[in-house]
């Protein structure tokens, strides 16, 4: 029997769906004979204690789930999501670098500093992404600080915001869809895949649509139904960062797939699992083992 | 990324990359130096936090698999003060002890942020309970955040030291052996190395950026030193 740390936050545990979804994997922990310790920010430093660590909170460098990953690390204890997977996936320069690097598709994209926050650098950008385009401040998550510009004026005004927060910024080529793709993918492995549809207020799978949130349907899309060049490119986008739990976002433009971002800490709860029965037993199994249950 | 402000200048027997308008004043606020030494490039700047020029400078190097010193990952264990403290006492380094709070702080302490808007340059110092909760609303930001505290003595007292690969200017005894130490572990150019100091004995509490403009003629030499010997290896 080996014992599973979760670390949660509050906001996490505040939202009922995310509740539900940790209480499953905590079941699935449990059926397997493993024990299921959450563990809060305040008490990070037992994740000395468990055999195998679950981050369940919003990831960056400089949050405090960072510090678990990197104690897990210290300790030689399976963590995920591990270190460098956060650091990588947390900075959408940094991403976008490994993905280019490692020859997966992505949309036009060009990494912007101060010089090119100008009225020429904006004219400049539009001459090579076309029309719309997509900034994004680098720790975007959750769709936010991911905004679509249309003109010089609007170029400027979000691209100053966004510099204030990181001295790169990117640029992208705006590729429109109803859906994405999200491939999840753990050590290598597709995990499960589910399509994201879009909601027609927005752009983006989450959004703020006249002070109300709106949230994309999520439909859970069995392997065989997946067109197969969108895992491949999943995978190979999953390759490009690490060996972790990752959810790949991808377009499908034309028929070709474009990724769009890997996200560590991938959302579960939106029923992502439908199709997928086993998609918490193969996350527990890679921390604690697939136990004496 | 605009014009390109590097170029190549003789130096030894080497080529080294060096920013333009270096040769007059090698140290102005924002500058970073590239040298390029052996299987590695050395970046020396003030300031190597997540998502600045320097970060991304170093990224970009990595991700087409040249070393570099440091890496982007010790930046993070660097600058992430209870990752470096774990990191700094694995090594052996005398370290604060810390702990991760929402609320509570006994008095006196040290106190950091740690989230994604906490400035790796600050720390407070609390000794009274009303600046204790001030600060603390302030770096959780009302509470949305949590903190780290370091219990400190009522006579104990912050050293700020500033390290270049290193050496240091005019540390007390023992003090520059740790910061020989610190390099060894993060490998930072140039870093402040905040110390909690109780009579003869110092412990770590963090590291921090160093502005090229608060060097001391001393240190700006030790630093120009180390570049030229570095240079020529």
């Amino acid at each position: 029997m080996g014992s599973l740390g979760v670390f949660v936050d509050r906001q996490v545990m505040g939202s009922s769906e995310q509740l539900t979804a940790l209480i499953r994997l905590r079941d699935q922990a449990e059926a397997m004979g493993h024990a299921v310790y959450f563990i809060f920010p305040v008490e990070v430093r037992k994740v000395a204690r468990v055999d195998g660590l679950f981050i369940r909170s919003r990831t960056d460098p400089l949050h405090i789930s960072y510090v678990a990953a990197k104690l897990a690390e210290f300790h030689g204890i399976p963590v995920i999501d591990d270190p460098v997977s956060i650091q990588v996936c947390s900075d959408k320069v940094n991403m976008y670098l490994h993905l280019m690097n490692g020859q997966v598709r992505v949309p036009e994209t060009r990494f912007l500093g101060k010089r090119d926050i100008t009225r020429g650098g904006a004219e400049e950008v539009f001459s090579t992404l076309g029309t719309p385009v997509i900034l994004k401040e680098p720790s975007t998550s959750f769709s936010l600080r991911v905004e679509k510009v249309n003109s010089v004026e609007e170029f400027l005004k979000v691209a100053k915001r966004f510099i204030k927060l990181s001295d790169w910024i990117v640029a992208q080529q705006y590729l429109s869809s109803s859906y994405d793709w999200r491939i999840g993918v753990l050590d290598g492995k597709l995990l499960y895949a589910a399509q994201y549809i879009i909601p027609s207020e927005t752009f983006k799978i989450q959004d703020t649509v006249n002070g109300h949130l709106v949230y994309c349907a999520v439909r859970s899309v069995p392997a065989p139904e997946v067109p197969r060049p969108v895992i491949e490119t999943g995978l190979a986008a999953a390759r490009a960062i690490g060996r972790g739990l990752y959810g790949v976002d991808i377009k499908e433009c034309d028929g070709t797939p474009y990724v769009i971002e890997v996200n560590d800490n991938p959302s579960l709860e939106g029923g992502e699992d439908q199709s997928y029965p086993d998609l918490y037993r193969r996350i527990v199994a890679a921390l604690v083992g697939e136990g004496p249950g | 990324m605009g014009g390109n402000p590097w170029f190549l200048f003789p130096c030894g027997r080497r080529w080294c990359l060096m920013n333009k308008g270096e040769r007059e004043d090698p140290f102005t606020t924002g500058s970073i130096h590239l040298r390029h030494i052996g299987h590695a490039t050395y970046v020396i700047s003030e300031d190597y936090s997540f998502k600045t020029e320097t970060y991304y400078r170093i990224v970009s190097l990595e991700v087409k698999g040249k070393a570099t010193v440091p890496s982007s990952r010790e930046t993070l264990e660097a600058y992430v003060v209870p990752v470096c403290l774990s990191r700094a006492e694995g090594a052996g380094i005398p370290v604060l002890p810390w702990v991760i709070s929402d609320r509570q702080v006994p008095l006196p302490a040290i106190l950091y942020g740690v989230h994604y808007f906490a400035d790796p340059s600050e720390y407070s110092v609390v000794r009274d309970a009303e600046t204790a909760g001030r600060v603390v609303r302030f770096i959780t930001n009302g509470g949305k955040y949590p903190f780290c505290y370091q219990p400190i003595g009522e006579e104990t007292g912050i050293l700020p030291v500033t390290a270049i690969f290193g050496k240091t200017a005019s540390a007390p005894d023992g003090v520059g052996l740790l910061c020989a130490e610190i390099y060894r572990v993060f490998h930072l150019p140039l870093v402040n190395c905040i110390f909690a100091q109780t009579g003869d004995r110092f412990a770590l509490s963090s590291l921090t950026p160093v502005r090229y403009s608060s060097l001391a003629r001393e240190e700006r030499a030790i630093l120009s030193q180390v570049m030229e010997e570095e240079c020529h290896g």
